[in-house]
């Protein structure tokens, strides 16, 4: 029940940040073990989605970090990887444009990158994301709007 | 040329996923919980056991290590104490000390233990003492009155 509400939510939050089908199939599943291993330790304070969306972010940011980890890359050859995934992945539609603007939301740091997906593309409210990520109201509107200005002006620099 | 503004886009989702795979997916997860409901509790992880175990080993050693260097420490210092104390007196002194003051048994055998004197407690013992007189040909009736 809890899978089948949760799991293509949880799934397309992970694929934005990870970009690769594989990797993201693999957190996802990790994130529903995870899930249920934790469920008795869930506090009512806060909603479950935001809660399981917390685990998923977590996991997220920990697989990227393993992977910088073990190939000793920079930030900046992260984002490169990313978005030779981009160009080159079967898994991967969408015309020329949407493309640019997948690139430049993957200059973003990886935690203003998760603050822009989950408002812009999930329309997420700025309460829940606070729930999510452990930050302020006041900061996340400020992250999001600075997020938007650097990815209009990565989109107008060619 | 009209700069391109975020609100020009649509929110296109480019990422696709395999047919049926959300339906493969919540199998799958349910495989996994369900693996993972029937693996044993284990009390000490393999992570744990594998910084563990070395840490415990070092910490024997340098508690073994500790306690011999502080007792073999202790042992001398106070071999160091008593000859001090014992320097701050004439041999006829101590001798005399003996003699006249109400030492006990255990406290006799202490004191060779402590000097190494090879003294045993049966020697030491009432009996093996008067017979020590005997052979000195010491009056025991005139001991007897001087004590």
């Amino acid at each position: 029940m809890l899978v089948q509400k949760y799991q293509e939510r949880v799934y397309w939050h992970i694929r934005k940040m990870v970009i690769d089908h594989e990797d993201a199939d693999d957190i996802t599943q990790e994130v529903f073990v995870k899930v249920w291993q934790k469920l008795h330790t869930f506090r009512q304070d806060s909603q479950l989605y935001t809660w399981i969306y917390r685990i998923a972010t977590n996991n997220c940011l920990n697989f990227l970090k393993k992977k910088k980890r073990r190939f000793f890359l920079p930030i900046h050859d992260i984002t490169q990887e990313l978005t030779n995934k981009i160009d080159n992945s079967a898994g991967i539609s969408g015309d020329e444009i949407q493309r640019e603007l997948q690139k430049a939301i993957l200059t973003l740091p990886e935690k203003q990158r998760l603050v822009f997906n989950m408002k812009y593309f999930e329309e997420m409210p700025y309460k829940d994301i606070s729930e999510v990520l452990g930050t302020s109201v006041g900061a996340l509107k400020a992250s999001y709007h600075i997020a938007v200005k650097k990815i209009e002006e990565y989109l107008n620099e060619d | 040329m009209k700069p391109k503004k975020l609100e020009d886009f649509n929110k296109e989702n480019i990422y696709q996923v395999p047919d049926g795979y959300f339906g493969k997916l919540s199998l799958k997860i349910q495989q996994k919980v369900s693996s993972h409901e029937q693996q044993p509790i284990r009390i000490f992880s393999p992570r744990l056991l594998r910084i563990g175990l070395p840490s415990f080993a070092v910490l024997s050693i340098s508690l073994i290590l500790w306690f011999n260097i502080s007792s073999e420490y202790n042992e001398l210092q106070d071999k160091v104490v008593h000859h001090e104390l014992l320097s701050e007196f004439s041999q006829e002194e101590v001798d005399s000390y003996i003699l006249t003051e109400d030492i006990s048994h255990i406290e006799l055998t202490e004191a060779a233990r402590n000097n190494n004197l090879e003294f045993t407690e049966k020697e030491l013992s009432t009996t093996a003492i008067e017979e020590e007189i005997l052979e000195l040909d010491i009056d025991l009736i005139d001991v007897q009155t001087y004590l």
